[in-house]
């Protein structure tokens, strides 16, 4: 099983750790981690000044 | 307008690899003509064993480039397969429409331009985090925000109630590239946060592991120290309540009353 098959199946069911694979199993997770890397996990951002766009809210009391 | 046949769903797999994600989820995946996807890179190999055209959105990153122009770029990409008749799916982590404008501005402009579109829900970030750290959101309330949002606008907080602050690792960032902000900026908020809880008040960084392997990071700081605290990009700051909800009696004795009356 490659380290992604792996993972899924850990991930699937509750009573499987990783102490249940393999040396050999787990080092290629462990080295599939390493060479994943990361990901950039942003998806959304905040602007100082908001954009006056139709779908913001406006003011609807007084102040 | 007549309804065109390309098609758009923007899923989310959950926060971890295998252990979160719906059948429903996987068989949008499997089904799809073409699937986007902004994932950890083990989830991604993982969505690409579900389907043969899948495509990461993560080149569109770059250091020193505006994200804005980034989710641009993503939202063109998935629109264009849209208007080639294809039945798009985008995979998003966690659930697809939390802090994830991508998504919900690719199905709005999808459904403006006549397609069907539509967002399924996923386990999202927020909702490890209750589990994993014990929290119930609706034992003092919660109230989240993005952090450089908390920075840049003037919002009123109850400190009797949860504060989460996403984002954390890009607080005060004007950038608005990929960028962290340091610990000047983190200052900013520090003492922000100041105004509303004393300086040993306990707050945690807390991180949900991407694959079941690995243990969520919960990490306890007292707020004066959370400038230089240990925080990345995927980073969230709990806050717990820092003093006791404030009883209403006018409302409660109202309240009996016309309970009294029915």
């Amino acid at each position: 099983m490659s380290a992604i098959e792996l993972l899924d199946k850990l991930g699937k069911t509750p009573d499987l750790d990783i102490t249940a694979l393999t040396a050999a199993e787990q080092a290629e997770i462990a080295n599939a981690v390493k060479l994943a890397g990361e990901n950039n996990p942003v998806l959304t951002i905040v602007e100082p000044e908001q954009p006056d766009t139709d779908d913001e809210p406006k003011d609807s009391l007084s102040d | 307008m007549q309804q065109q046949s390309g098609s758009l769903v923007c899923v989310g797999p959950g926060m971890i690899l295998g252990a979160h994600i719906t059948e429903r989820c996987r068989n949008y995946i499997e089904q799809a003509d073409v699937v986007f996807m902004s994932c950890h890179p083990l989830v991604e190999s993982w969505i690409a064993s579900m389907n043969k055209d899948v495509h990461s959105l993560q080149h569109f990153y770059g250091e020193g480039k505006d994200r804005r122009e980034t989710y641009r770029e993503m939202q063109d990409a998935i629109i264009q397969q849209v208007r080639e008749n294809k039945r798009v799916v985008g995979v998003f982590y966690g659930h697809p429409g939390i802090f994830a404008q991508v998504p919900h501005k690719s199905i709005a402009q999808a459904r403006k331009e006549g397609f069907a579109a539509h967002m399924e829900p996923g386990i999202s970030a927020d909702a490890c985090l209750y589990a994993d750290m014990g929290i119930d959101p609706g034992r003092y309330g919660i109230q989240q925000y993005e952090a450089s949002q908390f920075l840049f606008y003037k919002r009123n907080i109850d400190p009797s109630a949860y504060l989460l602050l996403w984002q954390i690792g890009h607080a005060g960032d004007v950038s608005l590239t990929t960028r962290q902000s340091g610990t000047a900026e983190r200052q900013v908020l520090v003492d922000q946060l100041l105004k509303y809880y004393p300086p040993e008040h306990q707050v945690a960084i807390y991180e949900c592991p991407f694959i079941i392997t690995e243990q969520p990071k919960i990490d306890w700081y007292p707020l004066h120290a959370l400038a230089t605290a240990d925080i990345s990009l995927v980073s969230t700051l709990v806050v717990p309540p820092g003093q006791a909800m404030k009883p209403a009696p006018d409302i409660v004795k109202t309240l009996n009353l016309i309970y009294e009356s029915s």
